[in-house]
């Protein structure tokens, strides 16, 4: 309204500074770019600018940091912007396992080896548990912390063996932390891990998509995709699935070197694991370790579509259950006895 | 006039989408997903593998086991008699049982004078149930035939047939090769002890002191 | 340009508006920033270890975290009680309330995001969720869904009042083809959030104390219960420290809503006893351990009787007219209704669902003290962005701040 007070502030203006009201011609993008300023207004700006620049350039390759920090400093920025695992080809997954073996190095000086085989063809692993033969020794358990290089501080078991009483299947008068002379009278032993479900809760509910089952059946966590918000583990009926609440530690001459990227590889603090079946293993056609390590070969594992495989044997001849089967979850674990 | 007209479109749309999609009417052939176990059944062809990577089971220590199970095929398990260092036995005890029998203590029980035998009753077994009395190198079956000492298992079979026939199948013992073939299993001396075959008690190998915290 | 010009304006004024005040409003910006710096230092060491500090553990896997996240959404769905009646049915007694209980949505929704990223064991890899550059399993997870439809509640709830306030600001009237659409879709909306949300819960049948259909709706009475009481409570204190009007018709209206709503909560929980108790199975384990103990471990008996007593108390307060038509009688009956509706809906309803676990352990939780710390530090940033929020909208609406 005032539009005799405005266009007089127009004149007086000459600057071009964005405090008065502008003409149709002098748009936001002229007020800028072609502002007029002094010489010494210029300099001063010109320099600032530099030194912004040459901050930010330092802090992104850090002159006196050394050769090797610098390299881990890349490798890492690398790693935290890979892709899902799932999304990777062939040349990115071995770009990431390359960036993994090499940081290992660098910080223990021994050569881990990470493979990333893919699924068998015509493989879909299956698990039976004899619950007449197993006594409760926990040499599985044992052996599957130090095959997967498990967190000791917090004493990490993918598998629990529950001492159940006889006369009812009833988990809730269980005791699964026991130490005493096994077989106790009155009670039979199951143990429990990742059943490997064909039909999955937790990797339908996984907003990232970081863990999903896998051809050969087995499920599967992508660790560096894994952002911790825990919901697979609230879906698993099964209690199959681990979170590291803090840095996994596991002492350097315990670390298992043959490893797999989606199976025993490190892990980090805040994300998921669980039993892999021991990809790591079964993929080259071994047992995993918790059947190889059964004392009484309550354990049974092998390919469900192999009519000559054990497994399949047992499913076909022995009195097998599974449990929660109600759920509809399909699980690839099946207990039977003699 | 508008409004009614509005409402009987409401009507028809839901009418119209309930129909095509509510199982009724005409019969919609859907793929039937299969179960896991149906799945797993119409795999009935025995599968090779391509696990070049991995090595292959040096098969010199094994014996094949021609299972008589139906459904079972044919695999490997341990030889024995490669694993025991005097055999055979006879090159040095090459006096017939009969005489052995006839010597007086301490002579009589020199060798093998530890192994206790506590295997079903006095009146089930003796030393010779399973030992050939006239060959310390063989076994014998309840009949009299003779056996290998690698061929063991067939004798344990005699009383334990349940276990024999698990065996075969993959659910009783453990296996050597991992899962894949050739399959190879332990024999049945491997694990039990043919003179005191019974497993003592033992404490676990583990207590999480940092469960109990929880 | 002239328009950056004015929004630029509108920015400083609005930071004007927050920063000035009275020695009280000054005592509780600074307690309020005080509680957040103290958060923001416990939330530092929890990032620095790993979420140990907490209570939570691999059978409780959530804990305070998320049971405030599940109170709060429904508290920020229940802007929708002040939404629809303003709009779509042209109540004009709501027309004062209902730019505020936009901003408590706006405020409630900041609190849930805040909560969610504090719970992630990654937050640095949030990113992961981003579709087309990240993997976003939609619509598959319903925490995918819950993604969503938050972040375009907030969207709608920033964006609407905004357009409002700004064209009240600048003395002009908003058009009601711009933000009708906005507002009807927002209704429809609110009710998404809380029933995705609910779902989120009542979609795992490995936990069957969620796994029931019951809870959904039982999310949104008790959200219309607990976000209007805290509304009229607001709106309260509001028309008494300030010049905003706000009619006693407007309130008993949102009281009215307030009440049904508590009614239907309380019919629906009588419902879920009903079916937990009156013939348990193994699956009422965790209504047991809840409300009388299971193997001797009872921590959280006391905690949900007591919001049940606050819950009843209440609902019955608001029943009889001539006490809901008391202003300071109808004032206690919110607060109990909103603790209360806390109690239940936060750490009754999250933790008893990991107890006992799938092989039937019973392990209690505790939240451990850097919890309680970002918790109240999360709430005290949700006070404080209201509290700026709303100063700016009664400046506005009272007509002091104008362009």
């Amino acid at each position: 309204m005032p539009s005799a007070k405005e266009a007089k502030k127009k004149q007086a203006c000459s600057c071009g500074s964005s405090n008065c009201s502008s003409k149709a011609s002098k748009d936001g993008y002229e007020q800028v770019m072609n502002k007029k300023m002094n010489r010494r207004a210029a300099f001063s700006n010109i320099t600032k600018g530099l030194l912004v620049g040459a901050g930010l350039a330092q802090s992104a390759c850090n002159i006196t940091a050394s050769k090797d920090e610098r390299e881990e400093s890349q490798m890492q920025w690398e790693e935290y912007f890979k892709k899902n695992y799932r999304l990777m080809d062939e040349a990115e997954k071995q770009a990431t396992v390359d960036r993994l073996t090499s940081l290992y190095e660098k910080r223990t000086g021994k050569h881990v080896n990470i493979g990333t085989t893919d699924a068998i063809d015509n493989v879909l692993y299956g698990y039976a548990f004899n619950i007449s033969k197993c006594k409760g020794y926990m040499d599985c358990v044992n052996a599957c912390v130090k095959e997967n290089n498990q967190d000791r501080s917090t004493q990490m078991q993918y598998i629990r063996i529950h001492e159940v009483e006889n006369g009812q299947l009833n988990f809730e008068t269980a005791d699964d932390n026991f130490f005493h002379e096994v077989p106790a009278a009155g009670h039979f032993y199951m143990g429990t891990q990742c059943f490997h479900c064909e039909n999955p809760p937790c990797v339908d509910v996984c907003p990232v998509g970081a863990t999903w089952q896998e051809e050969d059946g087995i499920v599967v966590i992508d660790y560096d995709w894994c952002i911790g918000c825990r919901y697979c583990m609230a879906a698993c009926p099964y209690d199959g699935r681990r979170f590291n609440w803090k840095e996994p530690e596991v002492p350097e001459p315990e670390v298992n070197l043959v490893q797999h990227y989606l199976g025993n590889r490190l892990r980090k603090k805040g994300v998921m694991e669980k039993c892999t079946f021991c990809i790591q293993r079964s993929r080259k056609g071994d047992n995993p370790a918790c059947v190889e390590a059964c004392p009484t070969g309550a354990r049974i594992f092998g390919n469900l579509l192999d009519p000559n495989s054990q497994i399949r044997w047992v499913l076909a001849h022995k009195k097998v259950f599974r449990l929660k089967e109600d759920l509809g979850t399909e699980p690839k674990f099946w207990y039977f006895m003699d | 006039m508008k409004k009614m007209l509005f409402v009987v479109m409401i009507l028809l749309v839901v009418f119209l989408l309930g129909l095509n999609f509510a199982p009724i009417g005409e019969h919609h052939e859907q793929e039937h997903e299969l179960h896991l176990l149906e799945h797993i059944r119409q795999h009935t062809t025995p599968l090779t593998y391509d696990l070049s990577a991995t090595q292959p089971l040096d098969t010199t220590g094994f014996i094949a086991v021609h299972s008589n199970v139906p459904g079972v095929a044919n695999f490997l398990t341990e030889r024995r008699i490669s694993t025991i260092s005097s055999f055979p036995c006879s090159n040095c005890h090459d006096q017939p049982l009969a005489k052995m029998k006839t010597q007086v203590a301490p002579n009589l029980q020199k060798a093998h004078w530890d192994i206790q035998l506590a295997h079903a009753s006095q009146s089930t077994m003796n030393c010779t149930t399973c030992h050939a009395e006239d060959d310390m190198n063989q076994l014998t079956t309840l009949t009299g035939e003779i056996l290998l000492l690698d061929e063991s298992f067939k004798l344990c079979g005699q009383c334990h047939s349940t276990q024999l026939k698990d065996w075969q199948g993959g659910a009783h013992g453990k296996s050597i090769n991992g899962w894949k073939p050739p399959r190879a299993a332990k024999t049945c001396v491997s694990c039990h002890n043919p003179h005191k075959p019974a497993f003592p008690k033992r404490f676990p190998a583990r207590l999480n002191t940092q469960e109990l915290g929880e | 340009m002239k328009q950056l010009k004015t929004f630029g304006r509108f920015i400083k004024d609005g930071v004007n508006i927050a920063i000035t005040g009275n020695a009280a409003y000054h005592l509780w910006m600074g307690a309020l920033t005080l509680l957040m710096l103290i958060a923001t230092y416990a939330y530092s060491i929890q990032i620095k270890e790993g979420l140990i500090v907490t209570g939570m553990n691999d059978r409780i896997s959530w804990g305070l975290y998320i049971s405030n996240f599940t109170f709060l959404v429904g508290v920020a769905a229940a802007a929708v009680m002040l939404i629809l009646p303003t709009y779509i049915l042209k109540d004009v007694n709501f027309k004062q309330a209902v730019l505020i209980g936009e901003g408590l949505a706006v405020a409630a929704l900041l609190m849930c995001l805040a909560f969610v990223i504090i719970d992630l064991g990654g937050p640095a890899r949030a990113w992961h969720l981003i579709p087309v550059i990240g993997y976003f399993n939609f619509p598959d997870s319903m925490l995918a869904w819950d993604v969503i439809v938050l972040n375009g509640y907030l969207f709608l709830n920033i964006t609407i009042p905004f357009y409002i306030l700004y064209c009240h600001y600048r003395g002009i009237e908003p058009n009601k083809k711009i933000y009708l659409p906005g507002v009807f879709l927002s209704v429809f909306w609110a009710v998404g959030i809380h029933l995705v949300t609910a779902f989120l819960y009542a979609g795992l049948p490995a936990r069957p104390f969620w796994n029931s259909s019951l809870l959904g709706p039982r999310f949104l009475a008790s959200a219309f219960a607990a976000g209007p009481a805290l509304i009229i409570l607001i709106l309260e204190f509001i028309r008494k420290f300030s010049e905003f009007k706000i009619s006693d018709t407007t309130l008993r209206k949102i009281a009215m809503i307030v009440t049904v709503a508590a009614q239907i909560n309380l019919i629906m929980l009588f419902s879920e006893l009903f079916k937990e108790f009156y013939a348990p199975t193994h699956h009422s384990q965790s209504a047991i351990y809840l409300f009388f103990g299971l193997d001797g471990k009872d921590s959280l008996v006391p905690w949900i009787w007591s919001g049940i007593l606050f819950n009843v108390a209440a609902t019955l307060m608001l029943t009889f007219h001539f006490i809901r038509n008391n202003f300071r009688y109808m004032s206690l009956a919110c607060g109990l209704l909103f603790v209360g509706i806390w109690i239940e809906k936060g750490l009754g309803l999250i933790v008893p669902g990991f107890i006992p676990g799938p092989w039937g352990k019973v392990v209690e939780y505790a939240p451990s003290w850097i919890e309680i710390m970002i918790t109240v530090g999360v709430w005290a940033m949700g006070a404080f962005i209201f509290t700026v929020l709303a100063k700016v909208a009664i400046a506005i609406e009272t007509g002091h701040l104008r362009a």
